[in-house]
């Protein structure tokens, strides 16, 4: 009996589409990324405090 | 960075910390842009299998810990050649691959993962590197897609480190100081390449990295044969 993964199957959606649709990712994403930038930032003030 | 001249204990744990965060906002943003997606409840299949190479990954390194207090000692040259064929070999048969199955979807094997991941486990734990492009190509092999197979393999990596960092301070504990002056300079690359790295692989066509992930790996191949054999 041959199965198949269920892996990857949006990103072989989003991969069906355009270029210009794969760039183009949700606000919330873009707040995530910001968040996560924001938490580098504390890491790092941290770092030079206590390393 | 040994041949920079930084001490083990200075380079390991340093990298281990910095692989276990930079693994988590990786694995994070991947599920984010859609390279893969987790799920822990129910466990899907992407789950399993980061956990499987994770598992095997985790036996990898108490078995080097093992073979290091047994001072089990293979000839390091034999082992960094045969990690290098194995490599080089891994990356042909991955071209190989593309120009012979046209298909999108492939067949899963999940035996033929198990298989893999203790390959590069093995490989790992006798200390010959070359991890990350067996366990890709390995999964790629097995019928991951390829896109999904690099957002997994940091999710696996994420969590062996952790247990390496564990295992490294329950060492620590005999009385080891450790050293963490490398960790901002470490940290900083890889976090930045850890929210670059999955909006690209969403971007650019999975076709390149059929090409790519396979190239990667013999390159790496290629490079640590030269290293080998050039004094």
């Amino acid at each position: 009996m041959s199965i198949s993964w269920e892996v990857g199957k949006e990103a072989q959606e989003l991969d069906k589409k355009p270029i210009k649709e794969r760039m183009k990712v949700e606000w919330r994403s873009i707040k995530r990324v910001g968040y996560a930038l924001i938490c580098y930032s504390i890491t790092m003030v941290l770092f030079y405090f206590f390393l | 960075m040994f041949l920079l001249g930084y001490s083990p204990l200075q380079v390991v744990p340093t990298i281990l910390i910095s692989e276990t965060i930079t693994g988590v906002i990786d694995t994070y943003f991947d599920h984010e842009f859609k390279n893969v997606r987790y799920s822990f409840r129910p466990l899907n299949d992407a789950t399993k299998i980061g956990l499987i190479i994770a598992f095997v990954g985790c036996i990898a390194i108490f078995a080097s810990i093992l073979l290091g207090y047994f001072a089990i000692d293979f000839p390091d040259i034999v082992i960094k050649t045969y990690v290098a064929v194995l490599v080089i070999f891994m990356g042909i048969s991955g071209f190989i691959r593309v120009k012979l199955r046209k298909m999108e979807f492939s067949n899963a094997n999940p035996k033929l993962l198990i298989g893999f991941s203790a390959l590069a486990g093995f490989n790992k734990g006798i200390g010959g590197g070359g991890y990350g492009p067996v366990i890709t190509m390995g999964q790629i092999f097995s019928g991951v897609y390829e896109k999904s197979a690099t957002a997994i393999v940091s999710f696996s990596e994420s969590i062996v480190s952790f247990v390496g960092i564990l295992t490294f301070f329950l060492i620590s504990f005999a009385g080891v100081n450790v050293d963490l002056i490398l960790l901002p300079s470490l940290f900083s690359g890889g976090f930045l390449a850890a929210l670059a790295s999955p909006y690209l692989v969403r971007v650019i066509p999975n076709k390149f990295w059929k090409i790519f992930i396979p190239a990667y790996a013999f390159g790496i191949g290629i490079f640590s044969f030269v290293k080998i054999f050039t004094p």
